[in-house]
């Protein structure tokens, strides 16, 4: 049986690198005696994926993992799990079809700090940053993958392209509008939640 | 000074400095009597799979009114940070900085350590010398293995607990409690087992030897005896322990089967200076695990100890264990393993989950120089351990060796390449499922310790090692084999540190203000500053890498580790004639602990 997990990944929580989080979680599931289904050979894992890897620094309101369990495990077991701080499962339930991960098109961001340089920014044409890749540095336009945001007096809100066919970091959109790209760790930023092509919120789906 | 979320934004790792893992400890500061600081000389990740620390850390935090905190060194990009006033250097639990805690303790588990410990003291704005520290400033204690041999750090240092601090750390607790002055509370702590509070001793020496010691106050014990916990089954264990978010070096938890080691290996300091051996029972152990494991939600578990195989009961423990944790995909590991059938049988119990490398340790190449260091492993032994291995499924093998050893030749060099080429033969005499031989020949060269039958002999020269390690190189070639060795020089350095006096703390310090830190780090480590410093003070390599007299007196003997120097000239002299000893278990050899410690026998069948 496939259980979607939805949770809250706040506060200090935003540290833990995707790979910290996998670890966090397979932890957790073991101390609480969740029944969960192993991969075969030699180095048994979990069957557990997650929609889509949070960057070091950014906390969110709604994250996503799939886990697979022995059928009829009472799906409920996932809402009173003793959790670390920050950690929060807000909804879990049996689903089928396809993994998380290739259904995800698009997220959306609550960014709080100094916002004096984004009224301005986010009127340019074109937005550029450096990626780094495997061919070297290049230069992207972060422009056409914002389709929508909301700049407010405390808060800046953005809906980004994100998934395997395109996808924009938050961060990389705030180094495309500051002086000094290292001021982008003064900002709080939220993901609020992640939708698929419909954009409808994956938990819906 | 910025905000703390935003530098750990900005820095590698963040989770190394974030503390509120689960199990760590949170404690109102207003019901705190007592802050006492954990700190340990190196990265987090380093850190956290120190055993010792887990202990103490929830041994002192039973304690009510007394909250013991963590700090590790940082990383290069936080120190930027601290440096350039963004931040402080701080504790994991409150982020408090290191000048309001009433204790800081270091725990000193290798001697390539030692100039963290002063980088951490420098960066918390405390003075490194005891004499230059003032009232306010906190206690700076230090333990663990090489406390054994404390004077390179003595001056450093206010005080030290030499051996198993479990019990002496409460009672220190207890004295500060009604301690009037930092002054009146070293001199209390005199009192304690294992205590050495180093400005109460004078180093004497005549020219350029030293010939003992002189205690400065009435009360300061001398020699200074080892503190060791006389009964493990009544002694403190974290029922579980800190669980860190970042992928540490061992990642799993950790139960101690037992202390000591009755193999009585010639090179072994950890042998000698943790005697005698003392078991926790089989109940305990099994409760343990299912304490730990439930706690903890590990993939893995260690048994550990010195000598894993050798617990009287590990047969029906591994069992027990087996039994239940495979259907959990929980593995056992099972660290130091003998080269014999027995070994494999308990092995085949415990692979069944995950089938990982295995490391074994016959330590010198020919049957001649194991008999030198008292080794018990034949070339039959290896032979047909390897066979059974490689019947049972396994192929990657790990072996180590010690080169430098005292009565070394280049055939026993060879010999490592021989075992390595039998092994491959082995392997390939047959057809089998397995894909191919993945053989790891590691070897490490000899560094005599304090408190060791080879405390006397001169370290093998930097020249020698490095043509018996090109040799190694050049003939452990091929498809199934490879061969990685340690660098010569940070031995070389280790050496130094740990025969040195208190002499030695002028060339550390020397050695860090010229910027040497994370000595143990390659990518850290500059042997150019420590040849400077040692130049600088008037020292040189040869003063601590030669041979010494029979009746030399070691800048270490302030401490009594238990084991009578007789005793370990008597093996030193053995091993130069090859002639082994036997286990301890199967006969008294007399190496002093059972009659002057613990009034009768170590072990009885």
């Amino acid at each position: 049986m496939n259980v979607r997990l939805r949770y809250e990944k706040l506060g200090l929580m935003q540290f833990l690198s995707h790979l910290e989080v996998m670890k966090t979680w397979e932890q957790l599931f073991r101390r609480e005696n969740i029944p969960m289904l192993y991969s075969e050979g030699f180095n048994p894992k979990p069957k557990m994926n997650f929609a889509l890897p949070l960057a070091v620094g950014i906390q969110a309101v709604n994250d996503y993992l799939e886990i697979e369990v022995e059928d009829g495990f009472d799906t409920d077991r996932f809402l009173v799990m003793e959790m670390p701080p920050g950690l929060r499962v807000t909804g879990a339930k049996p689903v089928e079809g396809k993994p998380l991960m290739a259904v995800v098109a698009s997220a959306d961001f609550k960014i709080t700090g100094d916002l004096m340089p984004f009224a301005e920014g986010l009127e340019r044409e074109q937005l550029l940053f450096q990626k780094h890749t495997k061919k070297g540095e290049r230069t992207r336009d972060a422009k056409p993958m914002i389709i929508e945001y909301q700049l407010t007096s405390d808060e800046l809100w953005v809906h980004l392209k994100a998934g395997s066919v395109s996808n924009l970091k938050p961060t990389d959109l705030l180094i495309a509008m500051l002086d000094d790209p290292d001021k982008v760790y003064d900002y709080d930023i939220v993901r609020v939640d992640v939708y698929d092509e419909t954009g409808r919120s994956l938990w819906l789906r | 000074m910025k905000n703390y979320e935003a530098i750990l934004r900005s820095v590698e790792k963040p989770t190394r400095y974030m503390g509120q893992e689960i199990n760590s400890v949170s404690k109102d500061l207003n019901d705190v009597a007592i802050r006492y600081l954990f700190a340990f000389p190196d990265l987090y990740e380093v850190g956290m799979s120190h055993l010792g620390m887990h202990i103490l850390y929830g041994l002192l935090n039973q304690i009510e009114d007394v909250y013991c905190e963590r700090v590790f060194a940082v990383a290069e990009d936080m120190e930027q940070r601290i440096k350039a006033g963004d931040t402080d250097f701080v504790s994991l639990e409150t982020r408090s900085r290191l000048k309001e805690f009433d204790f800081i303790g270091f725990t000193l588990q290798y001697e390539l350590s030692f100039t963290n410990v002063l980088h951490m003291l420098d960066m918390g704005g405390i003075a490194l010398r005891s004499t230059d520290r003032s009232e306010e400033d906190p206690i700076i204690m230090g333990g663990g293995p090489v406390c054994f041999n404390p004077e390179p750090m003595a001056d450093f240092f206010d005080l030290f607990v030499i051996g198993e601090a479990e019990e002496s750390i409460v009672q220190l607790m207890d004295i500060y409690r009604t301690a009037r002055s930092k002054e009146d509370f070293l001199i209390r702590a005199m009192t304690v087992p294992g205590v050495y509070v180093p400005k109460f001793y004078r180093d004497i020496w005549e020219g350029e030897r030293l010939i003992g010691y002189e205690p400065l106050h009435s009360d300061a014990p001398y020699p200074i005896v080892k503190a060791f916990i006389k009964d493990l089954t009544t002694a403190y264990y974290p029922d579980r322990m800190i669980i860190p978010y970042m992928d540490v070096v061992h990642d799993r938890g950790v139960i101690e089967i037992f202390r000591g080691c009755t193999k009585g290996c010639r090179f072994c300091q950890a042998g000698m200076i943790y005697r005698p051996v003392r078991e926790r029972s089989r109940e305990q152990i099994v409760d343990l695990v299912d304490n730990m494991v439930e706690h903890g939600g590990y993939r893995e578990f260690s048994l550990t100890s010195l000598s894993t195989l050798d617990h009287s009961e590990i047969e029906p423990i591994v069992d027990q264990l087996a039994e239940k944790y495979t259907e959990k995909n929980v593995s056992i590991s099972l660290p130091s393993l003998r080269m014999d059938s027995f070994s494999t049988s308990v092995l085949q119990k415990v692979a069944s989950v995950r089938k990982s490398g295995i490391t074994f340790a016959p330590e010198a190449g020919t049957q001649r120089l194991r008999d030198v260091i008292n080794k018990n492993v034949t070339d039959a032994d290896i032979d047909n351990t390897m066979r059974e291995m490689f019947d049972l499924g396994w192929s990657r093998i790990k072996f180590y060796f010690i080169l430098g050893l005292p009565t070394e030749t280049f055939e026993d060099v060879q010999g490592i390449e021989q075992i390595a080429k039998r092994v491959e033969k082995i392997f390939y005499e047959k057809k089998r499922p397995q894909k191919a031989l993945q053989l790891t020949i590691s070897t490490s060269s000899l560094v005599p310790k304090p408190f060791t039958p080879f405390q006397w002999v001169e370290q093998t020269s930097p020249d020698i090692i490095r043509i018996r390690q090109d040799y190694l190189r050049n003939h452990l070639r091929g498809r199934n084999i490879r061969y990685q060795y340690h660098d010569i020089d940070t031995t070389t350095l280790e050496g130094v540190l740990a025969r040195g006096s208190r002499r030695t703390g002028d060339v550390i310090e020397r050695a860090y203000r010229m910027g040497a830190k994370f000595d143990s780090w390659k990518e850290y480590f500059d042997y150019k500053l420590w040849l400077q410093a040692l130049t600088d003070a008037g020292q040189s390599l040869e003063m601590y890498l030669k041979a010494r007299q029979e009746d030399e007196f070691f800048p270490w003997e302030i401490i009594d580790p238990g084991v009578t120097r007789t005793f370990l000239w008597r093996e030193y002299q053995q091993a130069l004639a090859a002639e082994t000893s036997i286990d301890c278990r199967d006969g008294c050899l007399g190496c002093g602990i059972n009659t002057t410690r613990i009034g009768g026998i170590c072990f009885e069948r």
